[in-house]
């Protein structure tokens, strides 16, 4: 090891508590930097992830959805409210009575607090295999099969393996497949055919379950109704027609739904990015501060060594050291402790900022994480450059004749 | 048996007050503020109930392991604590999901809280037990 290398590390080893201090704002520096990042970009790739699966052009749903309030966040997130419309009132999307319809398929949401695995309620979604254009093209990628009766697919945060049975009131259903994580709704929700649906309500009824009593059917009633508009029509003409010729439902375009959830994510990912530049500015304050009090308070030691012999590149190179070792340190321990906490807290940050959240894949993630060392690193360096250009103004002989 | 001369000590006793705390604060946080789901609509509680006492159960175990180290003067049985409580560390991080399994549903608080804050106060644990192994085995006598 060069001179210059022993006593940097044995000025490190001989100060600890100076040592920590400056390895803690590199951890704080480091953890802004990737919690931050990857906060945003894990509500990036969740909007992404959203507006892929809403396959959609128009969403029909039952008009009293329209006056509540958070509107398109609740449609989006799955949380209809669980309003029904009754199927007669939709006669004319079927019979041609509204023109420019190219695809249709229809769905029902159901909740059930009574699955033997969950205090919280779990959403059911029955859809009609034979329309269905939104939901079968995600399930296809895990599971190739039609599903049958009693059989499931689950989303991605539900813990059950294809082949696991789970019970609603009392009916054995069977997972037969388990989707990839979204980030979003899906992920919580279970796929159905609607006969299982029409079962489970059965059974729920034949029970006396006080809350289910009147409860509607897939058979009758439905949640929304998913379009996608023939060549020759525009989304607008389609959407207005539906609008005026059915009072009991609100047609809304798919894509401007997604426009209040991008909303929310701007001014979240504003916020994150203001934090991160305060935290930046005062850490690299706070460290080049420190630095030029530790040339002060060494400037005898300097000088010493100096005079024995040392050329000031030297001493500049020991404080670049220092600050290089320290950053490094801090920045490598707050870029596991980011990672660490962002990961396991993924699921609370979704349900706190209640916006679509999937964490970049491991590539993205190693990438992230080597970008913020070196960027935290780099800043301690910089924070580390005026110790430097003090040193480099330092008059040995001066200094050792004010101590006499 | 090596009897440890005052400024280790010191550092025995800082190591068993600080992990004394973190077990404190692992079986305090998952009992009253990150604890498990609530009761079922049938009554009964869920899984993760179970996993939520047996953490409640090793945060008291650390907490009782280390602060023997405070009244300890042989390196031999510091290091013995060290090693007691990074494994109760350990089992700590293992419990929720894996030892004891939680709810199913992912979105459930045993899993967006019970379980980080147990898996993040216990790798602090393990961390500050392994580094004073480290440092009590490097030591110059």
């Amino acid at each position: 090891m060069s001179a210059d290398g022993f006593i940097t590390l044995k000025q490190l080893y001989r100060k600890p508590v100076r040592t920590l201090g400056l390895i803690l704002l590199g951890v704080i520096l480091s953890l802004s930097i990737i919690g931050g990042t990857l906060i945003i970009s894990g509500l990036r790739s969740g909007l992404d992830s959203l507006e892929d699966r809403l396959g959609a052009d128009i969403m029909v749903v039952p008009v009293e959805l329209r006056s509540k309030a958070g509107f398109n966040t609740d449609i989006l997130q799955g949380n209809k409210g669980y309003y029904y419309v009754e199927r007669d009132y939709l006669n004319s999307l079927y019979n041609g009575g509204i023109k420019g319809i190219g695809q249709i398929s229809e769905q029902y949401y159901f909740a059930t607090a009574s699955a033997d695995c969950c205090t919280a309620p779990m959403h059911l979604i029955s859809y009609d295999p034979k329309t269905d254009f939104t939901i079968k093209p995600w399930i296809e990628v895990s599971y190739k099969d039609e599903l049958k009766d009693c059989e499931i697919v689950i989303g991605y945060d539900i813990n059950l393996e294809p082949g696991d049975v789970l019970y609603f009131f009392g009916v054995p259903c069977t997972v037969a497949a388990r989707m990839e994580q979204t980030g979003t709704y899906l992920d919580t929700a279970v796929y159905t055919t609607q006969s299982t649906i029409e079962a489970l309500i059965k059974n729920a009824i034949d029970n006396n379950l006080p809350a289910y009593t009147g409860t509607t059917a897939p058979s009758t009633h439905v949640s929304s109704v998913l379009i996608n508009v023939a060549d020759g029509y525009s989304i607008d003409e389609v959407l207005q027609a539906i609008n005026e010729n059915i009072d009991e439902v609100y047609a809304v375009k798919s894509k401007s739904l997604i426009t209040n959830v991008a909303e929310g994510l701007t001014s979240v990912s504003g916020i994150i990015s203001t934090l991160i530049i305060v935290i930046w500015i005062l850490s690299i304050s706070v460290m080049a501060v420190a630095f030029v009090m530790i040339v002060n308070e060494r400037k005898k030691e300097f000088a010493i060594i100096r005079v024995t012999g040392a050329s000031e590149k030297m001493m500049q190179k020991m404080i670049k050291k220092e600050a290089f070792i320290v950053s490094a340190v801090g920045s490598i321990l707050g870029a596991v402790l980011g990672i660490s906490v962002v990961s396991l807290f993924s699921e609370s940050i979704e349900n706190y900022l209640d916006l679509p959240f999937l964490l970049p894949s491991p590539a993205n993630l190693l990438g992230i994480f080597i970008l913020a060392i070196a960027a935290a690193t780099i800043s301690g360096s910089i924070a580390a450059s005026f110790a430097v250009y003090r040193i480099s103004r330092l008059d040995p002989a001066l200094i050792l004749q004010e101590d006499n | 048996m090596t009897v440890v001369n005052e400024k280790e000590n010191r550092k025995g006793v800082i190591y068993g007050v600080l992990v004394a705390v973190l077990g404190i604060i692992l079986a305090a946080g998952t009992e009253f503020v990150f604890h498990g789901c609530g009761v079922h609509d049938d009554g009964n509680y869920g899984r993760c109930h179970y996993a939520q006492h047996v953490i409640v159960a090793f945060g008291i175990l650390v907490a009782i392991s280390a602060l023997v180290s405070v009244f300890i003067k042989t390196k031999e049985a510091l290091v013995a604590v060290s090693i007691i409580t990074s494994v109760e560390a350990v089992i700590a991080i293992l419990v929720p999901g894996i030892i004891v399994p939680l709810c199913m549903m992912e979105t459930m608080r045993c899993n967006t809280l019970m379980r980080p804050f147990a898996t993040i106060v216990s790798a602090i644990i393990l961390i500050v037990s392994v580094g004073n192994l480290a440092l009590i085995k490097f030591r110059k006598d």
